[in-house]
């Protein structure tokens, strides 16, 4: 793999219309980073911690972000937060929940797991274009990542 | 020859003064006249005549008429021949004589002849004494001897020291001994050994001269048996009134004290068979009244003055129907004279409910029962009378205790039904709580599905046909683009809507948490963001400054993004828009109210608001999916209160008021409450 892995994007996403409509919008947006798709949690995972298609991998070069869709196969996206934060070399990782889902339950969740973000995917596609507009802006221009290659705990 | 003329003195015969001094009448008669020639002075005693009267008298004058003629015979023989039966017996004898006064008297006589008397003749000497009363003695004593002879009594004498003299047959038959058996033997044989004192005590009242008189005591015959006798005992005194002895009068009265002995136990008997009456009435637990004929109470025992209240002279000789309630007396009469024709044993009012009055007018059940008993005085009745309050009460209290018995039996079956439904509704629910739960889990799953799945393929639509406006605007005509527009509304649109439906159905899947909710504050909080989604308008928000109730917050707080959403909203044209948020009271019950001065609607729908997707205004005038207004409703429900809404008409504005149910209503409100009241017009 080559490029920055830190200033890479995961989007984790199953739906190939929302990938399309969201990677479409980012590069309205001017977004210019690398962006790894995962389709389900599994690949999400094996991304994150160097597993399966990604052996090899150094889990601790962790991605600017990672957008995190909630109702996926195979692994859901609050278990791919879960392990995510229980995992210190991805620990730090800016993950944004973004999904169709305003459930109470799911934005509970989400922040119990140390979500950095909760986002839901509008319908409007003018205004998803806004929010994906935002979310560039915040996450790559104005929010300063965690140092690279850091392990919290001992 | 004569000498009568010339009577004789005593002297003249020789015997002069001892003539005068003899207490025997000493008569000298000639016996050539037969008259009397010396009379002496005893002779004028016995016979009455004086000496001079009987000088010269005839012999013949002291003899009864009836034996003169065997005097004149014996004397003229005697005078003829010297010789006379009389005259010759040389020993007293007893005959009748005359005195002066006629009246005849018994005398001893004593004839000798005189011979050789001075004067010469013959003379004949009479010695008379007068045994008039030796003889009435000697009947007397005669016919005494033939009554105690024939008596019945037993007569007997005995002398002081007991020694039994005289034994009379009746004597014989009471006693049993023959009278040789027993004179000149002691008389304590027949007296009884247990009373040793009994004839000495006799005896020494006799000596001292006592008569005893109807003595009762006991005497023993020879056969042992006792006798109870009546002694009738005087003493015997001798010619010189000497006590000498006693006669003792026994007269048998075994029969009479055998009949008085059966009187008297007869008495005692009647006297027990009083007392026995006497304490069986008293002693009787029910009240006895006896009445006679005339119905007047003759008795009463002491039960009646205690059942009654009235002392017995209260009630004897009244009617008895004062013991009977006034409403009855008429019919107690009746009823008593009907008795006396068919009297018998028998309960009164047989199958009645009988009932007595007291003397303080209060009445009481009874049963009486009846008996006839006749009498002197004629037919009387005796009344048993028993108060059967106590037996009645008993008898309810049995009749209630069966009573509550059988309804026990009959709850307890009834509960166990009731058991066995409920545990078969328990079931039932649990079953249906069970199917319920899972409809309510797969209704969560199918919401949660429908809030992701449903809305991907709208964004896509959303966003593809986006896509083809923007990149495809040189192959796009105008029409193909607005269409392109039209299918992005729409697709917004189900957005919405979808929204709308989980909110619903949320409302009614979440639980109810009832806790204090300030909804002035939640109020403010919700004008507050929809302020924010159109900063540019200028509302007036009439918000209490703390309104605090019992309810969920979460679910309120989606009541009032829908009521001050919905006000917000229908404002939009107005030029000063009101939203008016308060509470006021009507009919005693809190309502609280959301209050517009905007679009208003059409009270003809006014029901029709609170159905899902049930919309008064145009789309394109107003936004909205109308299942808002339903929302709001099932939160109002599920508070266990009520919504209904208000309007002048179109462009009047609205008013949506709503109670919360029986709820620990909050402090705060109250102040607010009079207030809001007094401004609503409502």
């Amino acid at each position: 793999m080559n490029g920055l892995e830190h200033e890479r994007l995961l989007l984790v996403e199953d739906n190939p219309d929302d990938e399309a409509l969201t990677l479409r919008a980012m590069r309205k947006q001017g977004i210019t980073n690398e962006i790894v798709v995962a389709r389900d949690g599994q690949e999400a995972l094996d991304y994150l911690f160097g597993t399966g298609a990604y052996a090899g991998r150094d889990p601790r070069n962790i991605p600017r972000g990672v957008l995190l869709d909630l109702n996926l196969p195979r692994i859901g996206g609050l278990e791919v937060l879960r392990r995510v934060r229980a995992d210190p070399r991805t620990q730090l990782v800016p993950v944004v929940i973004f999904t169709s889902s305003k459930e109470e339950q799911d934005r509970l969740q989400a922040y119990r797991n140390h979500a950095n973000s909760f986002v839901r995917k509008p319908i409007d596609s003018v205004q998803f274009d806004e929010v994906l507009r935002w979310l560039g802006r915040y996450w790559l221009e104005l929010n300063e990542a965690p140092p690279p290659n850091t392990e919290i705990g001992v | 020859m004569s000498i009568s003329a010339q009577p004789l003195s005593p002297a003249d015969l020789g015997f002069g003064r001892l003539f005068a001094a003899i207490r025997d009448a000493v008569i000298v008669a000639d016996v050539a006249t037969g008259r009397i020639v010396l009379w002496n002075l005893a002779a004028e005693q016995i016979f009455g005549h004086s000496a001079s009267e009987a000088a010269d008298l005839p012999l013949e004058a002291l003899v009864p008429d009836r034996l003169k003629g065997r005097h004149s015979a014996g004397f003229a023989r005697y005078r003829q021949t010297g010789h006379g039966r009389l005259i010759e017996a040389g020993r007293p004898f007893e005959v009748p004589a005359v005195r002066k006064d006629g009246a005849e008297i018994a005398v001893e006589l004593t004839l000798s002849p005189i011979q050789d008397a001075p004067v010469g003749g013959r003379f004949v000497l009479a010695i008379v004494r007068d045994v008039s009363e030796r003889k009435s003695e000697e009947e007397t004593a005669q016919r005494l001897a033939t009554i105690v002879e024939s008596s019945e009594d037993a007569i007997l004498g005995y002398t002081l020291e007991g020694v039994l003299t005289s034994w009379n047959p009746g004597a014989e038959r009471l006693f049993g001994y023959a009278a040789r058996e027993v004179v000149g033997q002691s008389v304590d044989r027949l007296v009884p050994p247990e009373r040793p004192d009994e004839l000495p005590d006799i005896l020494a009242r006799l000596r001292r001269g006592e008569r005893i008189e109807h003595y009762e005591t006991q005497r023993v015959r020879k056969d042992g048996q006792r006798l109870d006798v009546s002694l009738s005992i005087s003493p015997v005194r001798d010619a010189t009134g000497q006590i000498v002895g006693a006669a003792s009068i026994a007269h048998d009265i075994t029969e009479r004290k055998q009949a008085e002995e059966e009187r008297a136990r007869l008495l005692r008997q009647a006297e027990a068979a009083e007392a026995k009456f006497r304490g069986l009435l008293e002693g009787a637990p029910d009240s006895v009244v006896i009445s006679g004929q005339d119905g007047q109470i003759a008795l009463v025992n002491r039960q009646t003055e205690r059942l009654f209240g009235y002392s017995r002279d209260e009630l004897l000789g009244q009617p008895v129907e004062l013991l009977v309630p006034e409403r009855l007396r008429a019919v107690h009469a009746q009823d008593r004279a009907s008795y006396q024709v068919e009297p018998r044993t028998r309960p009164m009012g047989l199958g009645m409910e009988l009932f007595a009055r007291r003397k303080d007018g209060s009445e009481f059940p009874v049963e009486i029962s009846l008996s006839p008993v006749p009498s002197d005085a004629g037919l009387l009745a005796i009344a048993s009378i028993r108060d059967i309050t106590e037996r009645k009460r008993a008898e309810e209290e049995r009749v209630h205790l069966a009573r509550e018995q059988a309804a026990r039996v009959e709850a307890e079956a009834a509960a166990k039904e009731v058991r066995a439904l409920a545990a078969s509704l328990e079931q039932r629910v649990r079953e249906r709580t069970a199917a319920l739960e899972a409809a309510n889990a797969e209704l969560s799953a199918f919401s949660y599905s429908v809030s992701h799945d449903l809305r991907a393929p709208l964004r896509a639509i959303d966003g593809f046909s986006q896509v083809l406006l923007e990149d495809y605007t040189s192959v796009l005509d105008e029409a193909g683009q607005d269409a392109l527009r039209r299918v992005r509304a729409a697709s917004q649109r189900m957005g919405e809507l979808i929204d709308d439906l989980l909110q619903l159905s949320r409302v009614s899947l979440a639980p109810l948490r009832r806790k204090p909710v300030d909804l002035g504050r939640l109020a403010r909080e919700v004008a507050g963001s929809l302020q924010q989604t159109a900063p540019e308008r200028e509302v007036e928000w009439v918000v209490p400054p703390e309104l605090v109730v019992d309810g969920d917050a979460r679910l309120l707080r989606g009541a009032l993004e829908n009521l001050l959403g919905n006000a917000f909203k229908f404002t939009g044209k107005q030029a000063q828009a009101r939203i008016e948020v308060g509470v006021g009271e009507q009919g005693g019950e809190v309502v609280y109210f959301v209050r517009d001065n905007g679009a208003g609607f059409d009270m003809a729908y006014a029901d029709r608001l609170f159905g899902a997707f049930q919309r008064l205004h145009a789309a394109a005038e107003f936004e909205g999916t109308g299942i808002g207004l339903a929302t709001v409703q099932r939160i109002i429900h599920r508070h266990g209160g009520r919504i209904w809404a208000h309007s002048a008409g179109p462009g009047q504005g609205a008013t949506f008021y709503f109670t919360l149910g029986p709820a620990r209503a909050g402090s705060g409100s109250a102040g607010n409450e009079k207030k809001e009241e007094e401004e609503d017009p409502a």
